[in-house]
């Protein structure tokens, strides 16, 4: 039975754009999975994100019907487990809320054509398979007595079974998927690549081809297409080819840039010399792509792809760097935990060059970003300079930005980050941080640990530690005057309007990433109380920081107001990525409590420098 | 699906009006009226313009305000019709002194208001309360800080006439609220506007007393402007939604400088997505629904990419109902949880938003058309949604 009518043709992400009260899928998806979930606290976060939803007044219908069914539901001790406070909820009460929802589903599906059509409720009821005992108990509920509790409960199991299977399966069913799209397209790409590159050396043609069908045969539908089209245009030229595809990327990346990149990511990993079929990629999670060996695109290739698509999209560059060394991050604070416990000899060897690959990627990557800036491709732009609304300009922080990333990951001792470094260091062109901090890299690469690193050098550490922070401080420094002097501007008052300082074209509802200037959707969830206690350092440290990052800003708040909306729940946040590595060290095992990785020794440090430090990444964003 | 390449607003020209231009002629009965109007009695004049959808209570209004304005340098106008506001965005009432004539009848150009609630629907149906709250605060500012009789240097002279436009509902609760608006302000004129329809329109006479009558008020029936062959009023029917979408979008032009170039609806979904926005910490501003509860750990994902009414809590005023004066709309353009930070885009000028300390959301949807242009696609406009039962299978 196919009664809801999908927006949009199958498979394309262009056409047909609704406005929903979701800013993607996974929302959508969470809120099916909880609010069919047996546990009521997954209910309650269900029920708390759709009435969030409803707020913004787009809400479709079957999704309001089915909390009004699914709340009534949570306050039945019939269905709720555990107890439930029976003085508030009569039967009479429950048996109002269930014949409610059951008028409001009827009515939403059947009224529109009862009006147009004339046909009767039940008639119209019965087309779209709406269960008799549904519409009888409208019918019963609006001219007569209130149906009894029993009845209605029962009615309520069915009705969410109708919602299921014609709302939300479907649904389910017709959410697009984007990663298997851009992966589509970049195979697309790197069989054009390939044409190409045959038909360059001019090879034998035919012995490919037959090849290439066997490629495209068990892709699906879209790549189908993709076939066809192909076929008609082989005369037309592959370069024709690779720039439309380009183009359909880089349209892509516009709204999915997350995607786009952790594909690419996902991709170069899975080429990973030491790494291949261990890697992340689950080649079952395609069942339709057939052969494995389809999926493998060469590093060449890939690099090829890659350099293509920067010169369209330049900040792809940055957006990757970001999540490479993310992912280099993460790797090495799971091993630096592993560590600790002597265990998992496996991921231990495979690891170093898994990192060493990434690290190459850094380099690589960094080097592409500084030909695409000599070349004019991006243009850097200071944060207070003149507003840019030129799509390839990229602030001067995100660079620094980058640069300190690539800084905390020094300890790694690779030679490719160094470079990396390097590199970011000379596009900054700024003379003093240059000569600084290239000596510290000098400093770093002579003084690698030759013995275990725990608790050695710790002197050496501290003294470069120094530097940093010192380093770290001035720039607090310099950027707090800054912001001062924006401040008393005007009448001297403070404002807490204040108009960005450097902004890219955006889609309303995101907002540039400060890494790449690309727009990434906004996190808008708050972290639980408990669930922040054991992920982050101590909330007293915390708090500790936040007032003094408040204080910067003139006045000073009481912080024992847990009002929502009064920032303090703005503290209470998931930490953002370049805030983990630091966090995940506080929490680490009892040795090195209290200690910081540092140039690759575990150093003592005091409350106060870790707060400067902290207060310094954060101001930096 | 919507992506038209309209004009943004109403133009000078005439050019992406909802109906075909009309060239509006004022019938002479409406001349009558509106002259007994102007001329009536010692007082500058309280006008109530009530009656039925299309029937013409804006143009007549409209029209109105240009013959007082002939008499009086400056005349009160206060919109109670939340829907189709004369001189604000959708969802806001508002209280305007107008020292101007209006040129074109037919359309209607923003202007800043002189006090301004952020209702937060299209309709008073969902708090009625609230709404005639607002409505009884408007007024009752005018009377204060217009119609104090008793100082001898403001004198009745000074006094503005004042024009109450109000909304077409005119059914249940719709008919309730309009006479608890006549019983408040009890206007010195009330403008009945009639259509052919009997059954739409008001009864007769002073309908909101029950009884005994209580003298002053001068009720006119009017007919409405246009008729047919046999007699029966022409209404104009609008496209009230694109009226509404057009009404956004001229009021977010404002954010450019007037000289900007941006003719259609697309450029300027552009030229927004590209402004930068004002940084607005949370901690500093309070946020409040209107019209629903959302729990305090969703107020993110509801006010993303939302309008909000921009309000000033700390006024001093003390009201019945906590009523922040609101200083005009926002769209929250994009939220940063852990830095703390809202991006709001606003025309409202900086000197206005120092105090603005609250957000205000309602039921006032961004125009689909401005979070979808080329390159730049809201992420809550989404494909592939299944939204009704399609036709066929019914």
């Amino acid at each position: 039975m196919e009664e809801l009518e999908v927006m949009g043709s199958e498979g394309e992400l262009s056409s047909g754009y609704k406005l929903v009260p979701w800013s993607s899928w996974d929302q959508w998806d969470f809120v099916r999975e909880h609010l069919f979930s047996s546990s009521p606290d997954s209910v309650a976060a269900a029920l708390r994100r759709i009435s969030a939803w409803r707020s913004r007044g787009s809400l479709p219908i079957p999704i309001d019907v089915t909390a009004a069914f699914v709340e009534a539901q949570q306050k039945d001790p019939f269905f709720r487990k555990g107890p439930v406070d029976d003085a508030l909820t009569s039967e009479e009460m429950l048996a109002s809320l269930y014949s409610m929802a059951i008028m409001r589903l009827v009515n939403c599906y059947v009224e529109h054509a009862h009006k147009k059509t004339g046909r009767s409720i039940s008639e119209l009821a019965d087309a779209v398979g709406i269960p008799r005992v549904l519409v009888d108990i409208r019918h019963e509920s609006s001219h007569r007595d209130l149906p009894s509790l029993r009845l209605v409960r029962l009615a309520s199991m069915k009705a969410l079974d109708w919602l299921k299977s014609n709302y939300w399966e479907p649904q389910k069913n017709a959410i697009p998927d984007v990663r298997v799209e851009i992966r589509t397209r970049l195979r697309e790409m790197a069989y054009y690549l390939k044409i190409k590159n045959v038909k360059k050396s001019s090879l034998e043609i035919k012995g490919n081809r037959t090849k290439r069908s066997g490629l495209l045969v068990p892709c699906n539908k879209l790549s189908s297409q993709v076939a066809g089209r192909l076929h008609s245009s082989r005369s037309s030229g592959s370069g024709k080819q690779i720039s439309r595809t380009v183009k359909i990327i880089t349209r892509l990346y516009a709204t999915y840039s997350l995607e786009v990149v952790s594909v690419l990511l996902e991709l170069f990993q899975s080429q990973a010399p030491d790494f291949f079929g261990a890697g992340p990629m689950q080649h079952s999670e395609n069942p339709d792509n057939g052969d494995s060996r389809f999926l493998a695109i060469s590093n060449n290739t890939l690099k090829t792809i890659i350099t293509k698509l920067s010169s369209k999209e330049p900040r792809l560059l940055l957006s990757l760097l970001k999540v490479v060394l993310e992912k280099i991050e993460a790797i090495e604070s799971l091993r630096s935990k592993n560590e600790g416990s002597h265990v998992l000899p496996f991921q231990y060897q495979t690891e170093p060059s898994q990192v060493n690959h990434l690290c190459f990627l850094v380099s690589w990557l960094v080097t592409k970003l500084k030909a695409s800036k000599d070349s004019g491709d991006i243009s850097l732009i200071n944060e207070n300079g003149a507003l840019s609304s030129d799509k390839n300009a990229v602030p001067k922080f995100s660079l620094q930005k980058l640069l300190r990333k690539c800084l905390t990951l020094s300890f790694l001792g690779d030679e490719y980050l160094a470079d990396s470094v390097s590199m970011l260091l000379d596009m900054i062109e700024d003379d003093t941080q240059k000569e600084k901090l290239k000596k510290l890299i000098l400093l770093r690469l002579q003084n690698w640990p030759t013995e275990d690193p725990m608790l050695l050098k710790e002197d050496d550490s501290i003294k470069k530690a120094a530097e940093k922070l010192e380093f770290l401080k001035q720039r607090l420094e310099k950027r707090r005057l800054k912001n001062l002097g924006s401040l008393n501007c005007d009448t001297g008052e403070a404002s807490i309007w204040t108009v960005a300082k450097s902004w890219v074209p955006c889609p309303i509802g995101m907002v540039p990433c400060s890494f790449s200037s690309t727009a990434v959707l906004p996190i808008l969830d708050l972290v639980d109380d408990n669930r922040l206690e054991e992920k982050t350092i101590p909330t007293d440290d915390l708090q500790l920081v936040d007032n003094h990052h408040d204080n910067d800003g003139g006045d000073s708040d009481s912080h024992d107001e847990p009002l929502l909306s009064n920032g303090r729940a703005a503290k209470k946040l998931r930490p953002s990525p370049e805030k983990v590595h630091i966090i995940n060290l506080r929490q680490s095992p009892d040795p090195i409590e209290g200690r910081l990785l540092i140039n690759g020794a575990w150093v003592k440090v005091s409350k106060e420098e870790l707060v400067s430090i902290v207060t310094t990444l954060r101001s930096g964003v | 699906m919507i992506e038209s390449d309209e004009m943004v607003g109403a133009s000078k020209n005439g050019m992406g009006t909802s109906s075909p231009h009309v060239e509006i002629l004022i019938p002479p009965w409406w001349a009558e009226a509106a002259e007994a109007i102007a001329r009536a009695a010692s007082q500058p004049p309280v006008a109530f313009i009530c009656g039925p959808k299309n029937s013409g209570k804006s143009t007549f209004s409209r029209y109105l305000l240009n013959i007082l304005l002939e008499r009086y340098k400056r005349v009160g106008y206060l919109d109670t019709d939340v829907g189709q506001p004369e001189f604000s965005p959708p969802g806001c009432l508002s209280l305007h002194i107008i020292g101007e004539n209006i040129l074109d009848l037919m359309n209607t150009s923003l202007k800043t208001p002189e006090r301004c609630f952020f209702y937060g629907d299209i309709s008073s149906k969902r708090d009625p309360e609230a709404y005639l709250n607002y409505v009884f605060n408007l007024y009752d500012y005018f009377l204060k800080e217009y119609c104090s009789y008793n100082e001898t240097e403001n004198t009745g002279n000074s006094m503005p006439p004042l024009i109450i436009n109000t909304p077409g509902w005119m059914k249940g609760t719709g008919f309730d609220l309009l006479v608890e608006m006549l019983r408040y302000i009890s206007p010195t004129m009330v403008v009945k506007l009639c259509i052919s329809t009997r059954s739409k329109n008001l009864p007769n006479g002073m309908f909101w007393f029950d009884g005994e009558q209580k003298g002053q008020t001068v009720v006119i029936d009017v007919f409405s402007a246009q008729q047919d062959s046999l007699n029966r009023s022409v209404l104009i029917q609008k496209d009230v939604r694109g009226l509404r979408d057009r009404r956004l979008f001229e009021y977010f032009k404002q954010c450019f400088p007037t000289d900007t170039n941006i003719s259609t609806n697309k450029e300027l979904a552009y030229a927004l997505a590209s402004l930068p926005p004002y940084i607005l910490p949370f901690s500093k501003v309070k946020v409040m629904h209107l019209h629903c509860q959302v729990p305090s750990n969703e107020i993110w994902h509801s006010l993303n990419a939302t309008i909000v009414g921009l309000a000033v809590s700390t006024d001093g005023t003390v009201m019945s109902r906590s009523t922040p004066w609101c200083v005009g709309l926002g769209i929250v353009r994009g939220v940063d949880v852990t830095e703390g930070l809202l991006y709001v885009i606003t025309p409202v000028p900086l000197h206005y938003l120092r105090s603005v300390d609250l957000l205000l959301q309602g039921f006032v949807e961004v125009p689909t058309s401005l979070l979808q242009v080329r390159g730049c696609v809201s992420p809550y406009m989404s494909t592939n949604v299944l939204h009704r039962i399609s036709d066929k299978d019914l």
